[in-house]
């Protein structure tokens, strides 16, 4: 059992770490502040959606029908395996749609470039501070290699949030 | 009447206050090792006693159950000075942070590391403002976006290594949060030490500036991206520790690889125990990812003590002019009254 606060690796089972005393109890109990919850909790708890990836030479047009089909805001951008950007909605908004033949270019023009992410360990509260600081709807997770193996929008935080609400306000 | 110490544990050393530090900060580990340290002195619990100044980590007075004072921004080091020469036996300790004593309290860190004041300095790193909720500080890295830099930072970081021992610090040491037996053994070393010990803590905000430190910390990447400094040895690293710091023309570090044609032997040495700063001078400005940081003790050397320095100057005032008089001293010299 690693101890979310110090990193101490425990006995399975024990109710307070051995290393820094804090409480291994699970914390998302109803009772628990939305502060507590989202700083504890990691980004992966709500990321469960795979990303839908496309390929940086795609055209615009492809890209957009992508993502009608799978009812998403956002694709990643990938070159091969690397990440290097992200093609949302608002970027057909605001890039493609004021000039419609545009539609037959690559995606990797209409894109934003080199896109913040996040990890697995981080905390809900980090992943919510970065989409505040970007103005960003959308993160993609990444593995330690940069590879992206999730995404989470702000909708998914919106949904954790409102469950764990609704459990603190029934006690 | 037994006249031996109770044996302390660090049960002892906990306040009933509650822990007000966000979940899975860092500052948790660093306050548990503290906790595990202080017991092993030998030294009763009455005498210590941890200054700090404003920030994240200066809440952790409160959080020991020792004498303790939560001074005001960037002052901890003139506070503790003060603490440590009225008390010559307390053993203080200065709780800081990288905005608290790189910025604000920039120039009151400088004196008392030059000084070489008998208390021991712990910088919790998080490259960022956490209390404030996310503004760079002057440890974030160049281009660091933040709610004070929404296009990113222009301002080249300090190294809080780089300015202790550009202040000619004895005692400069460097671990990080969730490596506790190093953390431990530093914060160890660092008590130990007679003169400003100072340490730096990488320590992760998890909420404003989450995985600063993961290439230090993780397992996987740690064992690339530092090395870990011991006394006569030389520098390996690596996975499988195949790598190593090499010193190359112009005096100048290089990693290489070890294999036939570059052997331990030809590898740098650590000597903590040199008085020339420039070994460790250059080992701090190794930074990650072209170099692997350092971490351990930079260097520890012997040097004259302020507060003991001051304290000969009293006894010898004493000795020459013998108790002074508080009211006389007020009485003296050119008085008036003021109608």
């Amino acid at each position: 059992m690693i101890c979310p606060d110090c990193g101490h690796d425990n006995i399975e089972g024990v109710d307070s770490c051995e290393e820094c005393g804090q409480s291994m109890v699970v914390t998302d109990d109803a009772g628990n502040s939305l502060a507590e919850v989202i700083s504890r909790h990691k980004v992966s708890v709500i990321c469960e959606k795979a990303p839908i990836t496309v390929e940086s030479g795609v055209n615009v047009r492809a890209a957009i029908k992508l993502m009608v089909e799978n009812r998403i805001g956002c694709l990643l951008v990938m070159n091969g395996d690397d990440l290097v950007g992200v093609f949302t909605e608002r970027d057909v908004l605001n890039r493609v749609s004021s000039d419609l033949r545009q539609l037959d270019r690559p995606v990797a023009g209409f894109m934003t470039p080199t896109p913040e992410t996040v990890t697995r360990d981080d905390s809900i509260a980090y992943a919510l501070h970065c989409m505040d600081l970007g103005g960003y709807r959308h993160l993609p997770m990444v593995d330690s290699d940069s590879r992206p193996v999730g995404i989470i929008s702000s909708r998914d935080v919106m949904r954790f949030l409102c469950v764990r609400f609704a459990e603190i306000r029934s006690g | 009447m037994s006249t031996e110490l109770p044996v302390l544990t660090p049960k002892d050393f906990a306040s009933d206050q509650e822990l007000r530090w966000c979940p899975r900060c860092g500052d948790y580990s660093i306050l548990a090792q503290m906790k595990k340290v202080l017991p092993e002195l030998g030294i009763p619990k009455e005498k210590f006693c941890f200054v700090s100044g404003i920030g994240c980590s200066s809440r952790f007075p409160y959080y020991m159950n020792t004498y303790g004072f939560h001074g005001i921004h960037g002052r901890a080091p003139a506070i503790a000075t003060a603490v440590k020469l009225a008390n010559p036996d307390l053993h203080v300790w200065v709780i800081t942070g990288d905005g608290d004593s790189l910025s604000i309290g920039g120039n009151h860190l400088m004196h008392v590391i030059r000084r070489n004041v008998d208390l021991n300095i712990i910088l919790f790193n998080n490259r960022i403002y956490g209390l404030t909720k996310g503004q760079y500080s002057p440890t974030s890295p160049l281009g660091a976006r933040t709610k004070s830099t929404p296009y990113g930072s222009v301002d080249n970081p300090l190294s809080p290594l780089s300015v202790a021992i550009g202040c000619e610090a004895t005692f400069v040491a460097r671990s990080v949060d969730v490596d506790i037996k190093h953390l431990k053994m530093v914060l160890t070393r660092a008590a130990h030490h007679k003169g400003t010990s100072f340490v730096e803590v990488y320590q992760d905000c998890n909420i404003f500036n989450s995985g600063a430190f993961y290439y230090a910390s993780k397992k996987g990447e740690k064992e690339s991206n530092i090395v870990y400094l011991e006394h006569g040895k030389p520098l390996v690293f690596g996975k499988e520790r195949d790598k190593g710091i090499r010193i190359r023309e112009g005096n100048l570090p290089e990693v290489v690889t070890l294999g036939d044609s570059v052997h331990k032997d030809d590898l740098l040495f650590h000597d903590e125990k040199t008085e020339e700063p420039s070994l460790a001078f250059m080992l701090a400005r190794m930074r990650h990812p072209a170099f692997p940081e350092p971490m351990g003790v930079f260097r520890d050397v012997e040097r004259p003590v302020y507060n003991e320095g001051v304290e000969q100057q009293v006894q010898d005032a004493i000795a020459q002019n013998g108790e002074g008089d508080l009211v006389a001293l007020f009485n003296s010299g050119d008085t008036w009254a003021v109608t």
